[in-house]
């Protein structure tokens, strides 16, 4: 072994790459070469060394002054729009409800008519909570659009459960939305 | 490792894997477990990247903060310590790229920063053991002259006793370039150990 590989196989030893074989050869040449064997001893030296430093401690109150920035930390309110959508959904199921459980034509004229009074804040409210909402809201709306022409496969009957039950499903994931925000302040 | 000593370390792991677990829940007294365990070694290893106490506490704050805000995104398949330590060497880097006060030197006496190793011979002659102590002077100040990125590596294998691998994983550096900034250290640390 010439006296670079005997280095190199030094610097795999300590970071813990060097086998059986090779530590035998290893130990060989440095037995023979007196340089080398002083080279191992200033590594093993510096090792030595290296492992017995120890951490410094940053003070005895630091872990308060950690959990008092943790604990200070405004919750991270993961739906921002979630009042939006929550509104928007008591809104739809006004607009849808009536429409399919049989109310009286004036009361439904009436909500088709205010919906569309509102006009762009209702376009930019039901964006919005497409948006944020996700599939549910979609669904909602592409229901209303087509139960507004009133046809279809389905039975009013039908069509009342499922545009009731998006719906709900929608408030129920804002309101566990809500909640959640709310236990992390 | 001994058995006794792997049983312990298993254990310590399964306890962390607890911990983690209970603070991504929200339970903030098991995230204080997880600070008081690495308050030590992390800010070590903050302090000799940045050279400056306040600084390096200041660093270490916000690296336990950002860990805590982020715990959602902390990916299981890392060690919390890997992850926990990338936080912290982003957070040295962007600093040290900032227009930064007087660097003060951290003691180098081998008091209460360097306690004393172990290279002294218990049986030595008092000439023996003071070349000892001054080459531990040596070496401790050949530390505090390290760059940044040097003192870094070298804190994660000795102090923390990573594995090239991890070490490359916490730094972003391949296992090839971690060996190489190694060796380089050692180089260095023996060449200054030497009398001049």
């Amino acid at each position: 072994m010439e006296c670079s590989d005997a280095k190199q196989r030094m610097e795999d030893l300590l970071d813990g790459d060097l086998d059986q074989s090779g530590r035998r050869a290893l130990e060989q040449h440095v037995a023979q070469c007196e340089p080398c064997a002083r080279q191992r001893d200033e590594l093993f030296a510096i090792e030595q060394w290296a492992r017995g430093l120890q951490p410094v401690s940053p003070g005895a109150r630091f872990a308060d002054r950690v959990m008092a920035r943790v604990e200070a930390e405004q919750p991270v309110y993961e739906t921002s729009t979630a009042g939006i959508e929550f509104i928007a959904a008591i809104f739809l199921a006004a607009a849808i409800a009536p429409m399919f459980l049989g109310a009286n034509d004036a009361l439904y004229d009436g909500v088709v008519a205010a919906a569309g009074s509102i006009g762009g804040l209702f376009g930019s409210v039901v964006s919005e909570v497409r948006d944020a909402g996700g599939e549910a809201v979609a669904g909602v709306a592409a229901l209303w659009n087509w139960a507004d022409q009133r046809q279809g496969p389905l039975s009013p009957t039908w069509m009342t459960l499922l545009a009731v039950a998006a719906v709900l499903a929608m408030v129920v994931f804002n309101l566990v939305q809500a909640r959640k925000a709310v236990q992390r302040a | 490792m001994n058995a006794s000593a792997a049983i312990v370390s298993e254990s310590s792991e399964v306890r962390e894997r607890h911990w983690v677990a209970a603070a991504r829940d929200g339970d903030p007294e098991a995230f204080r477990s997880l600070v008081q365990t690495y308050q030590d070694r992390l800010f070590t290893f903050l302090l000799r990247m940045v050279r400056h106490h306040e600084e390096a506490e200041d660093l270490a704050q916000e690296a336990f903060v950002r860990a805590w805000r982020h715990l959602d995104s902390y990916d299981p398949r890392w060690t919390f310590r890997t992850w926990l330590f990338s936080i912290a060497r982003h957070l040295a880097l962007n600093a040290l790229r900032r227009p930064r006060a007087t660097i003060l030197s951290i003691d180098s006496g081998g008091d209460e920063t360097h306690p004393a190793p172990v290279l002294a011979s218990p049986n030595g002659s008092p000439a023996d053991q003071a070349a000892i102590r001054e080459q531990k002077r040596r070496l401790a100040r050949a530390l505090e002259d390290l760059t940044p990125r040097a003192a870094m590596i070298f804190t994660l294998f000795y102090q923390e006793e990573m594995s090239i691998a991890e070490i490359a994983q916490t730094v972003g550096m391949s296992s090839g370039a971690v060996k190489v900034a190694l060796h380089r250290v050692r180089e260095t640390l023996k060449t200054r150990m030497r009398p001049a």
